[in-house]
């Protein structure tokens, strides 16, 4: 079974000036169990709208997503937002912040400090827990929201761009970490991004979303192995960016 | 709530001594302008007799009863509105339109219903207070991050948990400035009702009762003691704010 299975879907948004555009018409995406998908595109293609989709943000207008064949609203999805700083909640302790989905759900204490325990176990913290999120830097705080996502135990994972809100070296840190977490917690993930560097180096496909309405007009595999430490395979790489220029210099998307 | 000498204290000091230069100077009529020594020995002497306890415990108990009755209605119509932003846009323009009426001109209003009493103070008090309140609380609202609301969304929140436990929190620096800008207010109107009709007790019919009889020392120690009361009751909710919304500064 599909992990995520998004079937002919149509969404259509209002645009500023009133008119309605078509977004998504008959669109359709599959992801494997385990498999990590990397979505590259132009800005405005409809990257953010199809996981707001998925995730049961945002109904399509017409078509179906499911999630290991239920709907998304009766899945456990891990999220993670763009803005960092706009999606935790700067009240809280980090500690709390990642607790938060467990706590929603009135899960006993005894239940919560296990589950943190068992995270914290598989996926190193390199940061004090009672920290509050806006005395860490970006790309922990980053970090926190990933944690966050991964304490429900999801069956999941969207990331909406995010790398596009931190330097170069707070990418760099938060790539290496999202690499080692997704080698260790195979879900079905699909990974957004401007930089298709980070994409190669975190998917095992890639696809290439362009159009209006979005199709994906490429889809590359990168071979890359998450149960293997050193799989990268940066092969193609170039060439599929040469191939996309051409192609979205073609189309116009860009524009 | 610590206090800075240099900003604090000092620029006080300045005045009290710029102050005490022009007294000494003879420049202005001491009818007009008591000398900060005079002023200083008149309120020793109106707390040695404690008449100036009651005048004060009157002021306070009206303005924070009439705050408070603000603050408990207020506050939670204005996250309602807020959350509702529908609701609040059909009602914007009446909370503008009863935003714009000077409080103190309901006075009459709240004498003809209350009769002259306490209740009719409270009222005008609540009246300019509640819709500052309302405002802000709903701003708080309208312009916290949707982003949080639809995290917590997809990790199942219900609404009521939306509204308690991320609607609230991040509303709170916008509810303050609402609650400080209303004491403000309330402060205000509460010692202006007084110098009207029918107070006996209160700053504001003291200050009246010491023009009338050119008490003149009396007169500027209560303005200096209203003001102490402002500036008291301002930097104890700026300090409550700095420890409850601790992060309002580092978003």
């Amino acid at each position: 079974m599909n992990g995520i299975n998004v079937r002919n879907v149509s969404r259509k948004v209002k645009l500023p000036d009133g008119r309605d555009e078509i977004i998504f018409a008959d669109f359709s995406l599959t992801v494997g169990d385990g498999e990590v998908v990397g979505m590259f595109g132009p800005n405005g293609c409809g990257k953010t709208t199809l996981l707001n989709m998925i995730s049961g943000i945002l109904e399509p207008d017409s078509g179906e997503v499911s999630i290991f064949g239920r709907k998304p609203s009766e899945k456990n999805i891990a999220y993670i937002f763009q803005d960092y700083q706009s999606s935790l909640f700067p009240w809280l302790s980090v500690r709390d912040n990642i607790l938060f989905p467990l706590s929603i759900r009135r899960t006993k204490k005894s239940e919560m400090k296990e589950r943190l325990h068992c995270l914290t176990d598989l996926i190193k913290m390199p940061f004090n827990l009672d920290k509050y999120p806006y005395q860490l830097c970006g790309g922990q705080q980053q970090y926190v929201s990933v944690m966050r996502g991964l304490i429900s135990d999801p069956a999941i994972m969207l990331a909406d761009e995010p790398f596009s809100g931190l330097d170069y070296t707070n990418s760099m840190w938060l790539m290496e970490r999202m690499s080692g977490i997704l080698r260790k917690i195979k879900i079905p993930t699909i990974i957004v991004a401007h930089d298709i560097e980070y994409l190669f180096y975190l998917a095992g496909r890639v696809c290439f979303l362009a159009g209006k309405p979005a199709r994906i007009i490429r889809e590359k595999h990168t071979n890359l192995d998450h149960s293997k430490e050193d799989s990268l395979d940066y092969s193609g790489l170039k060439e599929a960016e040469l191939e996309l220029r051409r192609y979205y210099a073609e189309e116009g998307a860009y524009s | 709530m610590a206090l800075n000498f240099k900003k604090d204290i000092a620029p006080f000091l300045g005045l009290i001594v710029l102050w005490q230069v022009i007294s000494m100077s003879g420049l202005v009529n001491p009818m007009f302008l008591s000398s900060p020594l005079e002023t200083a020995k008149e309120g020793a002497k109106l707390f040695a007799e404690g008449k100036i306890f009651v005048d004060l415990g009157y002021s306070f108990f009206r303005i924070l009863y009439g705050f408070l009755l603000a603050f408990l209605i207020g506050v939670p119509l204005g996250l309602f509105l807020g959350y509702y932003g529908r609701i609040y846009g059909y009602l914007e323009s009446l909370i503008d339109f009863f935003r714009s009426i000077p409080p103190i001109l309901i006075f009459p209003v709240a004498l003809l219903i209350f009769g002259i009493g306490e209740q009719s103070r409270i009222a005008v008090i609540f009246f300019g207070c509640v819709s500052i309140m309302i405002l802000n609380s709903s701003l708080g609202v309208i312009y916290s991050r949707k982003v949080r609301i639809n995290a917590a969304r997809i990790m199942g929140a219900r609404w009521y948990q939306i509204i308690s436990r991320i609607v609230i929190f991040d509303a709170l620096p916008q509810i303050f400035v609402g609650i400080r800008v209303s004491l403000s207010m309330g402060i205000i109107i509460g010692i202006v009702t007084e110098m009207l009709v029918g107070a006996k007790y209160g700053l504001g019919s003291r200050v009246v009762y010491a023009q009338t009889a050119y008490a003149t020392p009396e007169l500027y120690f209560t303005i200096i003691l209203v003001g102490l009361m402002g500036f008291a009751a301002n930097r104890l909710l700026i300090a409550f704010e700095n420890r409850v919304v601790h992060w309002k500064y580092a978003a």
